[in-house]
């Protein structure tokens, strides 16, 4: 998924959590299984996936085809493991009020590092042989959030105030 | 159950049904809501080069469109197609764009 120093760095981030002491009981089981998924080898048999790429290319995707009638191709990237732990509360004793829900999106490091490595991967895809022939550059991200870790950190942090996970 | 039950039944964190006037049922300080976890998705999108673009077939995507739609509920699939202005027998759907963040749409002009 990504090169090895990126990869032990997620290692020792999740590795930082469980033995931080702040975790409740559930998180720290569900945060040693996840440890165990992202480390097991592919040979494994409890190898799980950290990472989509989903290639969809169907009608009514978004941007396809785009405004002005050109086409393009559409492959949303997702972490599916994140460490990050939100809530689902009432803010009224009236039934009919809609809960709060907060997601808390990005809340730990590790979802920020892993978001980056799996965007950076699809990039790369993107470029990889037959496929990269087909693909003349980026539309979203932006190139420019391309040029470092930060301009791509800051990409992510923006996407999550507008509620990018659907 | 969800949580929005269980906390209006007087199951839950006192420290949420406390402020809502709601009475906890004994021995029920729970943690009711808590530890919810969602996966984030970066939305990715490519400009396709000319040569790739001169192989779409709009009749495909009609046809896709037509055998997905009505078994996908989706609230994005209310896209209606209609034959593009600039690109004549080729298929778009107006709203696309809007779904966008204003900050970005301009990204769709650029590199052509």
């Amino acid at each position: 998924m990504a090169n090895t120093t990126a990869f032990d760095d997620l290692v020792n981030t999740i590795n930082a959590e469980i033995y931080s002491g702040t975790l409740t009981p559930l998180q720290l089981s569900q945060y040693e299984i996840q440890r165990n998924w992202l480390t097991a080898t592919s040979g494994g048999s409890a190898a799980v996936n950290e990472a989509e790429f989903i290639f969809a290319n169907f009608p009514g995707t978004p941007g396809l085809p785009l405004g002005d009638g050109s086409v393009g191709a559409w492959m949303p990237v997702a972490h599916v493991h994140p460490l990050s732990r939100g809530s689902v509360h009432i803010q009224s004793s009236n039934p009919l009020t809609l809960p709060q829900i907060n997601p808390n999106y990005l809340q730990k490091s590790y979802d920020l590092k892993a978001l980056r490595a799996i965007v950076k991967f699809g990039k790369a895809l993107s470029q990889a042989g037959s496929f990269g022939t087909a693909i003349s550059g980026s539309i979203t991200p932006p190139d420019s959030a391309f040029a470092s870790d930060d301009q791509l950190d800051a990409y992510a942090l923006r996407l999550k105030s507008m509620g990018c996970a659907f | 159950m969800t949580p929005q039950l269980l906390e209006l039944s007087g199951i839950g964190k006192s420290s949420v049904l406390s402020q809502l006037g709601i009475e906890q049922l004994q021995g029920m300080e729970l943690p009711v809501g808590e530890n919810l976890q969602d996966h984030l998705m970066v939305d990715m999108k490519f400009f396709l080069t000319n040569d790739t673009q001169s192989k779409f077939d709009p009749s495909v995507h009609e046809r896709l469109l037509t055998t997905t739609r009505p078994t996908v509920p989706h609230t994005r699939s209310k896209y209606s197609p209609t034959l593009g202005e600039r690109n004549p027998g080729q298929l778009w759907y107006r709203n696309a764009i809007s779904l966008e963040p204003a900050s970005l749409s301009g990204e769709y002009h650029r590199l052509r």
